[in-house]
């Protein structure tokens, strides 16, 4: 009798300390976490010279334990279904937090249609993220690559269940947010702390950061051949209007990025009508003949890292992404003909235009142990 | 009883005071409406339209920024700053109803009164041209154009971009073998102030809606004589070199900007 009632017992217990979450499966109630001391150490961002200040949301500040269980999800292949993929995979530290694939495979080896983004100085961006610009922040980016079937192929709610089990996360999502009970680790707290992480991918030491924004007196910073090519980027007629001009900077300006953040039709694709792009790019979400075919202008900034090039990376390197734009490029009614037309560049034009690409290289991030894979 | 006395005389004190940070003078609202135009008709974004010369042209983007927007007392009613700064992007220009809708900014607690008409610069003026916009709260809208408006190599903004295609053949069909042209003015040679004499009666309880006009071909073609679209020195204003046309251009603001 006293088995039987202690096996009942212990039943009610088992019974009483399940519940039935909103989602219809059953989960263990949350683990109180009161105990774990929450003391969040703010972290005070520091900008290099020259770059422009970061929009920070007041809902997500950066702190020191944020930052750092973000720096673990970041590198944790938790997020993904079968544990194979993280966001590292795709963004690599020594490719700028890009890979070195056109198309990067997700869980399973199923291929994307586009290529991964840089996420060096992402922090900085303020015109939308992913080669649409279909997230405004990026609290919201970091939600979308868990439930794309050809990224991660997870659902949020079992990466929920997998970080509220796991033992360290949960501490670390106490520390970092100050939730009392595991069952408040979710999503959006997940998001928050890979953006303060992302937040902190800051590169500034190209040798033209140095020349150009924080004013280094060093003469041999930059070559003559990468000066030429500054001015055929930038359109610096210093000689005359015969001058050959690049237009880059058109569309690649800015300290922090070399992006001006603009959707263009960069005319690498050859179409009979703007209906017909394969991928109709910020078309697809705005709905808008005329974005058909639009990408944004990516970050320049460690550029010579992040081969393949463009959204579907079909050029393998630079130099055949300076030959299309000296082309010309295929015409479609979107294009803005004024920058992307015959640049009549000369090798040498092309060659400095190279070499000045080469200048906005910075690899000093590489041994930052703050960037790199804390399970290493 | 003393000590009720005093109580008294603080209570006294404390409802004599009042916060003289309140404007005494009684405030109303006015929106600046912008339409853009091409000769009067809204000017819609990749429609082709006439151009002096008989051949098409067709609009791609266009944008300006515009400065010190002040209404203009009159009497005893003082001017009166609206806004230092706005920016004003047409790019939803994308059909004849989108077109048609102006973009607005509204502007609270402006004093009541009679104005004899209003006063707006085209472009930035040197204390906000300067990278030091990148810093500014992002609801400025200096900090939201940084990145796509401001050219580094000049260390100022693009004031006005007018990007678009001129039919250089005339065979009616827009192509490659056409003139791409993207005019993209900036720095302070270029800032240009326009003043238009009107009858501005903000009053109590009623918005004021003052309607602007934005006629992109004013810009192009003046007293009669238009750019020469033809000339491939004349479709871009990017280089130092170009800054007479630059500056041509950006002076036609007087006519561009219609009431």
């Amino acid at each position: 009798m006293k088995k039987i009632s202690f096996v009942i017992l212990l039943l009610i217990l088992g019974f009483a300390a399940c519940k039935d979450d909103d989602d219809g499966g059953v989960t263990v109630i949350g683990e109180d976490l009161t105990n774990i001391i929450y003391d969040p150490t703010p972290h005070n961002l520091t900008i290099p010279p020259g770059l422009p200040s970061m929009d920070i949301p007041v809902d997500n500040p950066l702190t020191d334990q944020g930052i750092e269980l973000g720096r673990r999800l970041f590198y944790d292949p938790i997020l993904s279904k079968d544990s194979t993929i993280s966001c590292s995979s795709c963004h690599k530290l020594t490719n700028s937090f890009n890979d070195v694939m056109a198309i990067s495979p997700g869980v399973g080896g199923f291929m994307g249609n586009r290529s991964s983004m840089s996420l060096i100085n992402v922090g900085f961006q303020i015109n939308g993220l992913f080669w649409d610009g279909r997230s405004m922040t990026l609290e919201d980016q970091a939600l979308h690559p868990v439930e794309n079937p050809v990224e991660m192929a997870e659902i949020w709610t079992d990466v929920e269940v997998k970080l509220r089990r796991h033992p360290d996360y949960k501490t670390r999502f106490r520390e970092a947010f100050g939730i009392e009970n595991t069952t408040e680790i979710t999503k959006e707290l997940a998001a928050k702390a890979l953006a303060q992480f992302e937040r902190t991918l800051i590169s500034a030491n190209s040798r033209y950061d140095k020349k150009a924004w924080q004013k280094d007196p060093n003469p041999f910073l930059i070559s003559d051949l990468e000066a030429d090519g500054q001015k055929i980027y930038y359109d610096d007629q210093q000689a005359g209007p015969n001058d050959p001009k690049g237009h880059c900077a058109h569309c690649h300006d800015g300290k922090a990025l070399y992006s001006s953040e603009v959707y263009r039709n960069n005319a690498i694709t050859e179409v009979a009508t703007l209906n017909d792009f394969p991928d109709k790019g910020l078309g697809a979400l705005t709905g808008n003949l005329t974005d058909n075919g639009m990408f944004k202008s990516p970050t320049l900034r460690n550029i010579t890292l992040t081969a393949p090039y463009m959204h579907d990376g079909r050029f393998q390197t630079l130099e055949e992404v300076i030959e299309h734009y000296n082309a010309g490029g295929h015409y479609a009614d979107n294009v803005i003909t004024g920058s992307i037309t015959q640049l009549n560049l000369s090798e040498y034009d092309k060659q400095a235009l190279l070499a000045f690409l080469d200048a906005l290289t910075d690899t000093t991030y590489y041994s930052n142990p703050a960037f790199q894979n804390p399970f290493q | 009883m003393k000590k009720l006395f005093f109580l008294c005389l603080m209570a006294v004190s404390i409802f004599a005071c009042k916060d003289d940070n309140q404007p005494t003078t009684p405030t109303s609202s006015v929106n600046l409406n912008f339409k853009a135009a091409y000769n009067g008709d809204p000017l819609v974004l990749y429609k082709a339209f006439d151009y002096p010369s008989g051949n098409q042209i067709r609009f791609q983007n266009f944008n300006f920024f515009v400065s010190n927007i002040t209404l203009l007392g009159e009497g005893s009613t003082p001017d009166h700053l609206l806004s230092e700064i706005e920016f004003f992007d047409f790019e939803d220009n994308l059909d004849l109803a989108a077109a048609q809708v102006p973009l607005t900014r509204n502007y609270e607690k402006v004093p009541i009164g009679n104005y004899r008409g209003f006063r707006i610069d085209f472009g930035i003026p040197a204390s906000m041209n300067n990278a030091d916009a990148a810093k500014l709260p992002p609801s400025n809208p200096l900090r939201q154009a940084f990145a796509s408006h401001f050219w580094s190599d000049w260390g100022s903004f693009i004031f006005m971009k007018s990007e678009g295609i001129y039919d250089l053949n005339g065979d009616g069909v827009f192509n490659q073998s056409d003139a791409g042209f993207e005019h993209h003015p900036g720095t302070e040679a270029v800032l240009f102030s326009v003043t238009k004499q009107l009858p501005i009666a903000v009053e109590k309880g009623q918005v004021f809606d003052l309607n602007l006009e934005a006629d992109v071909y004013k810009i192009y073609v003046n007293n009669g004589a238009a750019l020469d679209l033809a000339n491939p020195d004349n479709r871009n204003t990017q280089e130092l070199s170009d800054m007479p046309l630059a500056v041509d251009l950006m002076s036609h603001w007087e006519q561009a900007c219609g009431i």
